[in-house]
């Protein structure tokens, strides 16, 4: 019975979305934006085999004067790079204009959205692929990265804050992880095509972790930019041991010259979180080597030794006297 | 429209301090949610080292049916049987915030070891989405007249923050200036889904 009544409901359905199509191009505003919602989630669960020939009727769409249905547009991208990760090089030049547009919403949703494509663009490229639509997609990602690069010194807060979190991913997409665990790494990416050169990717991750480890400890960083690098300086320390020493290095350098702008509550929380950071960090057995130098830190963060033996871990404990 | 910012209130049982809020917030038109983060709901018994406990789940009116049987004119008279009431109009049952799978742009915390449990969850577990969460706490005690003082401290707190056409951008700013007026200390983060 289903299947004899599924190709006309399938066909009701793209001629429901076509209708909404020709709607969505009359229409202004929020109901243009609620008709592209209704065509987004009918071609991503209904018509996934119709993608490659309506994608394009929500992609025109990147340049709509209503901030919403631009933001509507970077959702769509960024399923579409997660589910169908085949037509990543027709979306990623998209949302290079999005991450620069006018409007500071519709930039920050873009910013986090290129996170997640930037890591699923990487896994599509380790793909076999052809070498042309490699070089294309791998140019777009270079451009991507640059231009959220330069937003690490924008004026808005927010954006300070995706920009971090997108470097974060940046630095662990390209630096090498030795175990397992670590998800997408250096040694993952093909080295086969010309345009690619693994040490030069490795050089960049190690710039920008720097310029993350100088921005977490700037005097004038304010307590949420704080927190947001403090999380992401320690998840590349957890996933890549390489920036372990110097991460807990960075983390002891904030406890003792905390930015002087920070309200007496502001740092109550911004301690607090490094505290609990600090405990998630102990437990992980990739942090088993500097157990004594983060025991002394619980130690200066005002931790008593009891409450140290506590999250610490008997059999770690006992590894500082070997 | 979409812009409307998602709000998650929480409390240890989400009987008392998040619903009241919840109440408050509803009427209002906020899109709003709220949660318990403790193991279980935990209510007060007829003495002090006989709780009543529920799993989170177990709908307020079988919770409200249960009480009921137990002491009429004891849950009455100490407001937990109103209590109930006034939830089961609410919503079906209390629900654990780290079961939930929702993202919320703000989740307020009503004490600062609720506002560690929350936080705790982020730190164990990835990002994958990169979407930021603004995670603040205000401390309440967990009585019937503290819980409606503080519903009126959220409401305003999530009025100004509803009012901010950038929060991200304006956050440290407004708890600032937030702390300054209800003159309670106030702890906050950012987490990431």
């Amino acid at each position: 019975m289903s299947n004899k009544y599924q190709p006309t409901s399938k066909a009701f359905a793209e001629k429901q979305l076509i209708q909404w199509i020709n709607e969505a191009g009359m229409s202004e505003g929020n109901k243009k934006a609620g008709l592209l919602r209704k065509i987004i989630e009918v071609l991503m669960h209904q018509l996934s085999s119709l993608i490659p020939l309506y994608m394009e009727n929500v992609l025109k769409f990147v340049n709509d004067k209503t901030t919403e249905v631009r933001k509507i547009v970077v959702g769509f991208i960024e399923q579409l790079s997660t589910k169908h990760p085949e037509n990543i090089p027709i979306i990623i030049s998209q949302l290079q204009l999005l991450v620069i547009d006018s409007v500071i919403a519709v930039q920050k949703k873009a910013i986090q959205a290129a996170s997640v494509v930037y890591k699923n663009a990487i896994i599509w490229i380790c793909k076999d692929n052809s070498e042309d639509a490699v070089k294309l997609v791998w140019d777009h990602i270079s451009k991507l990265k640059l231009l959220v690069l330069n937003l690490i010194d924008s004026e808005n807060e927010g954006i300070r804050t995706h920009a971090i979190k997108f470097l974060e991913e940046v630095v662990l997409v390209q630096t090498p992880c030795a175990e397992g665990n670590g998800g997408l790494n250096l040694d993952d990416i093909p080295s086969s095509y010309s345009f690619v050169d693994r040490q030069a990717l490795e050089e960049e991750a190690e710039h920008i972790f720097k310029l993350l480890q100088k921005f977490h400890n700037s005097q004038h960083i304010s307590s949420v930019n704080l927190m947001t690098c403090m999380t992401s300086l320690i998840s590349i320390s957890k996933l890549r041991p390489k920036y372990l020493v110097r991460v807990v290095q960075a983390l002891g350098d904030l406890h003792t010259t905390l930015p002087p702008t920070l309200s007496q509550s502001q740092v109550n929380s911004v301690r607090k979180h490094l505290k609990m950071q600090l405990i998630n960090l102990v437990r992980q057995t990739t942090s088993n080597e500097i157990i004594p130098q983060l025991m002394q830190l619980l130690s200066d963060i005002g931790m008593t030794q009891q409450e140290i033996n506590k999250v610490v871990p008997k059999e770690k404990r006992n590894k500082r006297f070997f | 429209m979409d812009d409307i910012l998602y709000f998650a209130i929480a409390c240890s049982s989400n009987m008392n301090r998040s619903m009241e809020a919840h109440a408050f917030l509803v009427k209002k038109g906020f899109k709003v949610k709220s949660f318990g983060t403790g193991e279980k709901v935990k209510l007060p018994g007829t003495s002090a080292d006989k709780p009543n406990c529920y799993e989170f789940g177990v709908p307020y009116d079988d919770i409200y049916k249960d009480l009921l049987e137990k002491d009429k004119a004891y849950y009455t008279q100490n407001g937990l049987l109103h209590m109930l009431d006034r939830n089961r109009r609410i919503k079906p049952c209390p629900e654990r915030f780290q079961a939930s799978t929702e993202r919320f742009d703000v989740i307020i915390t009503c004490e600062e070891r609720v506002y560690d449990q929350v936080t705790e969850w982020f730190v164990s577990r990835r990002s994958t989405s990169n979407q930021p969460v603004h995670i603040v706490n205000i401390d309440i005690q967990d009585n019937h007249e503290e819980a409606t003082l503080g519903a009126f401290l959220i409401t305003d707190l999530v009025t100004k923050m509803s009012q901010s056409e950038d929060l991200d951008n304006d956050i440290d700013e407004l708890l600032h200036d937030f702390e300054a007026e209800c003159r309670r200390p106030i702890l906050n983060s950012i987490m990431f889904y």
